[in-house]
């Protein structure tokens, strides 16, 4: 038996023989000249009708992918290349392997990984071309688990058939339109598992285990039925918890938390209530400050703050104050660049140095709370117990919350606790912050571990911290949706968790199956 | 154009931009962003600008079906994507 890490890309179990899809080789396009043209004319006219009827088989987010292979299959830049070659004299193959090759390595070379990983589509219409010239296609056994060096968008569409029980790529990534598209479909996926087609044999029975980001290869007969039952238990109460999205989130020992929804624009705030969030634990309102100058009057704000108001009342709603800093593109604010943007002028911070970007939010927070009094604020990146004070003297009465964010706030909540109504931990930063890692970081990014006990005995401070002087406490960042992590942060004792929309069903649902305990672990 | 989407002019605005721009086989449209000018019907140029959040991108347009292009994008795209300060 043997563990590889590798990243998640599309959550859930699964449990096969293995199927290497092994680079295929296709005969050599040695054609020339007009030969090679009029083949490839042919061959992208196939396609095109094929990828048409790919896209009506898929649904609208997915069908967008195939709406980006449609188009660069018109790609005048792709193809005007790679005519301009096969006129130069090179052969079909040639031409296309260079094309292909120049626009990979562009690509690659982008710093941005979103951007970077697109290289996947034009290998993806490259291999598409050359199969529709040549005609030929792959058979897969069923219910395999399908191994390659990457797995392209158009082998989860087109391996659909034989009922895949998962992906592996030894290289690619949780962003790339394959993983989209495998999330899409719940069949889970795993990247960046280096070597694993190497290690693996065709045939040998794996596990995959979509939440862990590993794969087991050999596993016992013993796992192998520990993780058949997880997965039909994950999809139990996958089910369970959208029926009973709207139903409150009790511990078995009769402790109501309440999940709320993390959002950053109206639509989400719809989306939020529709999922059944007991309210909206942070409202992020940088989205404003795209309308430009406007984003400094208080009427643009008032109507986003009474609709949220509205549709969540009388559950809370919390406005998280402008959360910005010099890393971000706002010409209009002229920020002043810093050497080192996250431990300078920011949030709260920066706030309070402009005031001209604090006081039309909270003239519109205050005048919207008239209205909702389930309206309340919360500030971001806070350190210094007089970054609140000053704060809960402009605003009398209307709640204050704080974020978590920074480890001096998370050991100071006795200090804060006098100006403020409720705190809530950001995770993520606190995470940054305590690790010293930029979690984006190309080459520390690994070293980013929610697990780290660090981060573990800071929550524990906080929230103690918390309860005795009778404020409630909950948690915002990405380990309140993580199964893994849920039990812990009850057992702690928090209050509330606020996730994703998409995730308020089924943190409920975890939730249900929990035993709080008094509290104290 | 300024770009007030947090994930910029990545695959789905790109490829609605493209998917406009090829009906207009008469029309040259050409995409600027610092000084970078890409062909506004190849996706592949087009996500090489990696127009991110807050970029501002420049249009040239020419040809057949100049007006009609404008409004277009800005029917299809405005809103969701851009917002258009000035051409």
């Amino acid at each position: 038996m043997r563990r590889i890490k590798c990243l998640p890309a599309s959550p859930g179990f699964a449990i096969g023989k293995s199927f290497l899809l092994y680079k295929k080789d296709f005969p050599s396009l040695t054609e020339r000249g007009e030969e090679a043209l009029f083949l490839l004319e042919n061959a992208k006219s196939k396609l095109r009708e094929k990828l048409q009827l790919d896209s009506e088989k898929v649904g609208e987010e997915e069908g967008d992918i195939f709406l980006s292979h449609i188009l660069l299959l018109e790609d005048p830049e792709i193809w005007g290349k790679v005519q301009e070659k096969i006129e130069d004299g090179k052969s079909l193959e040639e031409a296309l392997k260079e094309v292909e090759d120049e626009v990979v390595s562009l690509f690659e070379s982008l710093d941005d990984e979103r951007f970077r990983s697109r290289a996947d589509d034009i290998k993806d219409i490259m291999r598409r071309i050359k199969e529709a010239i040549v005609g030929n296609e792959i058979v897969v056994p069923e219910g395999s688990i399908i191994i390659s060096e990457e797995i392209l968008p158009s082998h989860i569409v087109e391996f659909e058939r034989w009922k895949p029980k998962g992906f592996i790529s030894s290289g690619g990534s949780p962003f790339s339109h394959s993983a989209i598209l495998a999330r899409a479909k719940g069949i889970p996926m795993l990247t960046s598992c280096r070597g694993i087609t190497e290690i693996v044999k065709d045939g040998e029975i794996l596990i995959l285990d979509g939440e862990k980001g590993e794969v087991i290869i050999g596993p016992s007969e013993r796992l192998q039925k520990i993780y058949l039952e997880k997965e039909a238990l994950r999809r139990k109460e996958e089910e369970e918890a959208i029926a009973k999205r709207h139903l409150p989130a009790i511990t078995k020992d009769g402790k109501r938390i309440m999940v709320y929804a993390n959002v950053g624009n109206p639509e989400e705030i719809e989306e939020a209530k529709e999922m059944g969030a007991d309210g909206i634990g942070i409202f992020r309102t940088e989205f404003l400050l795209f309308q430009g100058e406007d984003a400094l009057r208080k009427e643009s704000h008032l109507k986003v703050y009474r609709m949220a108001g509205e549709i969540f009342y009388p559950n809370p709603v919390h406005i998280r104050l402008f959360d910005i800093g010099a890393d971000k593109p706002f010409q209009f604010l002229n920020l002043p660049d810093e050497p080192n943007p996250a431990l300078g002028l920011r949030g709260i911070r920066l706030l309070l140095k402009k005031r001209e970007l604090l006081y039309p939010q909270l003239e519109a927070i205050m005048e919207a709370h008239k209205e909702y009094q389930n309206i309340s604020i919360i500030l971001p990146m806070v350190s210094f117990p007089q970054e609140v004070k000053e704060i809960r003297e402009m605003v009398g009465e209307i709640p204050v919350g704080i974020m978590v964010e920074t480890p001096a706030c998370a050991l100071s909540l006795s200090k804060m606790a006098k100006f403020c109504d409720f705190f809530s931990i950001g995770t993520n930063d606190l995470l940054q912050y305590t690790l010293a890692v930029d979690r984006a970081g190309k080459d520390v990014s690994e070293l980013y571990n929610p697990a780290h006990p660090s981060l573990w005995r800071l929550i524990k401070i906080a929230v103690k911290e918390a309860k005795r002087y009778g404020k409630e406490i909950g948690i915002c960042g990405e380990i309140a949706a993580e199964h893994a992590f849920i039990p812990r942060l009850v057992r702690m004792g928090v209050e509330h968790l606020s996730v994703s929309p998409r995730f308020v069903p089924i943190v409920k649902e975890i939730v249900r199956s929990l035993n709080r305990g008094d509290g104290e672990n | 154009m300024r770009l007030t989407r947090e994930d910029g002019l990545h695959a789905r605005p790109a490829a609605q931009l493209v998917a406009l721009a090829l009906k207009y086989p008469k029309l040259e449209i050409i995409l600027e962003k610092d000084g970078r000018e890409v062909n506004g019907k190849s996706l592949s140029a087009i996500l090489t600008l990696q127009g991110e959040m807050g970029d501002v991108i420049s249009f040239r347009i020419s040809g057949e079906g100049e007006e009609e292009f404008w409004e277009n994008l800005k029917q299809t795209i405005q809103g969701e994507v851009l917002e258009i300060e000035k051409n």
